[in-house]
């Protein structure tokens, strides 16, 4: 028993991540942690790693009393965590990364510090991994699978007992993943105890040797590789057979919406990495953008935001021509924008529900503040999309992940927009809260909003959308059309890659 | 939601909880006011509290444009410049205009500060040091147009208007500083340009993604400031009965300082009219009572600088700032 979790708890504000969790990681074993999106996770590995500090539990390593009051901490007890975000600093070298906070090990008498040593200690760590990255190149010529590989050298160089990744492989391609785990494997002949979070059940079945569900913060069960089918994980995962039923069925109002397109794309193209392409958007439907990060799913959600500039091509919003020049025309026009970024695009956390509710039609209205409309708008949207908190005024501080959303999806739909633009809308959310988003954005599309669902989520793409575009590289891929087309998971990512 | 509600909201924590914090400005007066008035007799009257309104009209007027500023997120050193931009205006203008020479100062404030929010708004130029340049130019203008020679004003109308009554009354600057405050009170809370400025501060990529026009609102609340700078260097210049090529040097920091003693963090997001008002009175009264006492002006700048700090110490929310630059 080399690292031993028991009972642990954790709020953030009013949200409990960690209801009593434990965890025991063995020494060569590779344990995997999974759940779905806000299970918590990765607060999990963040505690046994020092970056978050628990409420309540107990922690050991090597049966000793173990409690990291920071990252430092962990890794002088030989715990590593990669996290899921991140976390290079794009402004210095690749050895520097590596060795970030060990610098001082590298200096000479004189307290200058021996970069020749250090270049070559850090060469020697990313050969290990066999990724054929060379300290001398500039950390702008990598790609995200490489950031992550240098982030995995990063704490290997620490030469841990434990290492924790989380979802290390959601940046990674199929040859860097084999790399990956061939690394595993040579860390598990090395006695390491590995932790692996992954939303990929494929993965976790290749390479790990037993997992723990959680759900929702509850621990729900720890079993060996092999002893449940993968229906059986998800299905412990999400608390119930996994169906269509969290996925409510499009029943659109006053019959069907005659396709009529409400935006229109033709050859249209931004200044990074989009290539030109056309794309039609017709009221009443939900259409899903897949694709893995920085495939140009969110570039395109942006472009008709009006957040980047066009590069080239022509949109055209309900037949007259339509370029927004910044977000503010773009919502004067109808266009409606839920960002990726829940706290830092989405809403103002030191504002009340009632100051996020209505930012967005603030902006229609010259003049003095009409507090009597905006109290009559926020208490009709607080009520339609099921907000719980104290009261239209409660610090926004105070509120669950999964009612921020709400916050600020009410925001969004407040000025009653003809097209609704979703960034990964339930990103860390609980099952419950997601339930009900999907319904909501259902709701509105029967009701004649065209919506398009920007999601790293695959059975959140196949479950709502009525059509969806699979990006890869800057193009559209793929397109499945009509409900009944829908594909399996693993046609859509056979796309992606 | 009544004007009290507003208010009280600023002092109460999430669950309606008063926070010591928020009270820290209205105690810091209240015992400088005690204090003073125990070690001087002449402190509490009404010939010293008429000259306290009088010292605290510039630095207030200026001080509450510079609250919009500052809940924005953004700062403006040029103000004692356009003060002495505006004084020299009204002064060169008095005799013709007499008391309507509030129209070419206020106009000349509403310009500096228009040029200030363009360049910083549509030339992407950090607020810091966008105004740190024109606190620069503008002296310099002043300093080009006077060729160091002070323009004195004669107009008795406009010294009566703006620096009159003579005597111990309520002054009248002190009554449009009131009228200022209030209107400045009834935009950051009732209006939509108010509610906008506090969402820039409080996160100006959300502000911008839901459609507030960030650019045009930066642009508004810096001549907004200017404005009210053309408004307080007539004011000064009329207590001085002459537009000085000096007047107004080092203001800014003495605007900051009642804005932050008044509980507006420069961190933006919050912040309030009447704290502003608080911060402004507080460091009036700080230098008159040490005046008063006799305390030697270089001591003075220590405990001027001594209260600036513990201000900040014990009004700062440290919960909601995860790094201190």
């Amino acid at each position: 028993m080399l690292l031993k979790a028991e009972n642990i708890r954790k709020s953030f504000g009013a949200t409990r991540a960690l209801d009593g969790v434990s965890l025991s990681l063995e020494a060569g074993e590779v344990h995997a942690l999974v759940g779905e999106n806000g299970a918590g996770k990765s607060t999990l590995f963040k505690i046994c790693a020092g970056a978050v500090l628990k409420d309540e539990g107990h922690l050991t390593l090597d049966d000793q009393p173990y409690e990291p009051r920071s990252l430092r901490d962990a890794q002088d007890a030989g715990v590593a965590l990669v996290f899921q975000e991140i976390t290079i600093i794009p402004s210095i070298s690749i050895a520097e990364n590596i060795y970030i906070d060990r610098l001082h090990e590298f200096s000479g008498p004189l307290g200058f510090t021996g970069w020749r040593k250090l270049r070559a200690s850090a060469q020697t760590m990313l050969d290990a991994l066999e990724a054929g990255i060379s300290v001398n190149q500039p950390l702008s010529q990598l790609n995200l699978g490489q950031l992550k590989i240098i982030e995995i050298a990063r704490a290997l160089a620490y030469d841990p007992k434990v290492l924790l990744l989380d979802e290390t492989t959601a940046f990674l391609n199929t040859q860097e993943m084999d790399a990956l785990f061939a690394v595993i494997a040579k860390l598990k002949e090395r006695r390491l105890a590995v932790g692996y979070i992954s939303h990929h059940l494929d993965e976790i079945e290749r390479i790990a040797d037993s997992i723990t569900i959680l759900r929702d913060g509850q621990h729900i069960g720890d079993y060996a590789v092999g002893e449940l089918t993968t229906k059986q994980i998800e299905a412990r995962m999400v608390g119930r057979e996994i169906g269509e039923q969290i996925y409510p069925t499009a029943q659109p109002a006053n019959g069907k919406h005659p396709n009529e397109v409400i935006l229109k794309l033709e050859q249209v193209a931004d200044r990074e990495r989009l290539e030109p392409f056309d794309l039609e958007l017709r009221r009443g439907e939900i259409l899903g953008i897949g694709g893995l990060k920085g495939s140009g799913g969110e570039a395109i959600i942006r472009l008709i935001a009006g957040d980047v500039p066009l590069r080239q091509g022509q949109m055209w919003f309900a037949g007259v021509p339509y370029h927004p020049r910044n977000p503010s025309d773009a919502w004067a026009r109808g266009v409606a924008y839920l960002p990726g970024d829940r706290t830092g695009e989405g809403l103002i956390i030191d504002f009340t529900v009632r100051e996020n509710l209505s930012m967005a039609v603030m902006p229609n209205r010259s003049g003095v503040l009409n507090r009597e409309t905006e109290r009559r708008l926020v208490e009709e949207l607080i009520t339609a999309i099921q907000i719980k908190a104290s009261g239209a005024n409660a610090p926004c501080n105070s509120l669950s992940g999964g009612n921020l959303q709400k916050v600020v999806l009410g925001k969004c739909i407040a000025p009653e927009p003809k097209v609704l633009l979703l960034n990964n809308p339930t990103r860390g959310i609980d099952v419950g809260a997601r339930m009900q988003i999907y319904q909501i954005i259902r709701r509105l599309a029967d009701a004649g909003l065209a919506v398009i669902l920007l999601s790293e989520d695959l059975l959140e793409l196949i479950g709502m959308s009525d059509r969806l575009i699979i990006m890869r590289k800057g193009i559209i891929s793929q397109e499945f059309a009509g409900l009944d087309t829908i594909p399996a998971e693993k046609d859509i990512i056979s796309h992606m890659i | 939601m009544g004007i009290l509600t507003t208010i009280s909201a600023r002092v109460r924590a999430p669950g309606g909880r008063i926070e010591l914090r928020n009270l820290f400005p209205i105690i810091l007066l209240f015992i400088l006011v005690l204090v003073f008035s125990l070690m001087s007799d002449r402190f509490l009257t009404q010939a010293n509290l008429s000259i306290v309104l009088r010292q605290t009209v510039t630095l207030l007027v200026v001080a509450l444009g510079m609250t919009f500023v500052i809940i924005a997120g953004s700062i403006d050193l040029s103000v004692g410049s356009m003060v002495a931009l505006a004084a020299l205006a009204a002064a060169s203008t008095s005799d013709e205009l007499g008391i309507f020479a509030i129209l070419p100062a206020a106009l000349v404030g509403l310009v500096a500060g228009l040029i200030n929010g363009v360049i910083f708004a549509k030339g992407k130029v950090p607020s810091f040091m966008v105004t740190l340049g024109t606190l620069v130019a503008y002296r310099g203008i002043v300093l080009y147009a006077m060729r160091g020679a002070p323009v004195s004003i004669t107009d008795r109308d406009f010294i009566g208007f703006y620096a009159g009554p003579i005597g111990p009354g309520l002054p009248n600057a002190a009554i449009i500083a009131a009228v200022i405050a209030i209107i400045a009170f009834v935009i950051l809370n009732f209006t939509v340009f108010g509610r906008q400025v506090r969402a820039i501060g409080g996160g100006e990529r959300v502000a911008r993604l839901t459609g507030i026009k960030v650019d045009r609102v930066k642009i508004m609340m810096f001549a907004l400031l200017g404005l009210l700078c053309g408004i307080a260097g007539l004011l000064q210049s009329a207590r001085n009965y002459a537009a000085t090529a000096q007047l107004g040097e080092g203001l800014e920091l003495d605007v900051i300082g009642a804005v932050v003693v008044g509980g507006t963090p420069l961190t933006g997001g919050v912040g309030s009219i009447q704290g502003t008002v608080i911060g402004a009175l507080v460091l009036t009264i700080l230098s008159n009572g040490m005046n008063m006492l006799g305390v030697d002006p270089f001591l003075q700048n220590i405990v001027r600088g001594v209260v600036l700090i513990a201000a900040v110490f014990v009004t700062i929310d440290r919960s909601k700032i995860g790094i201190i630059k």
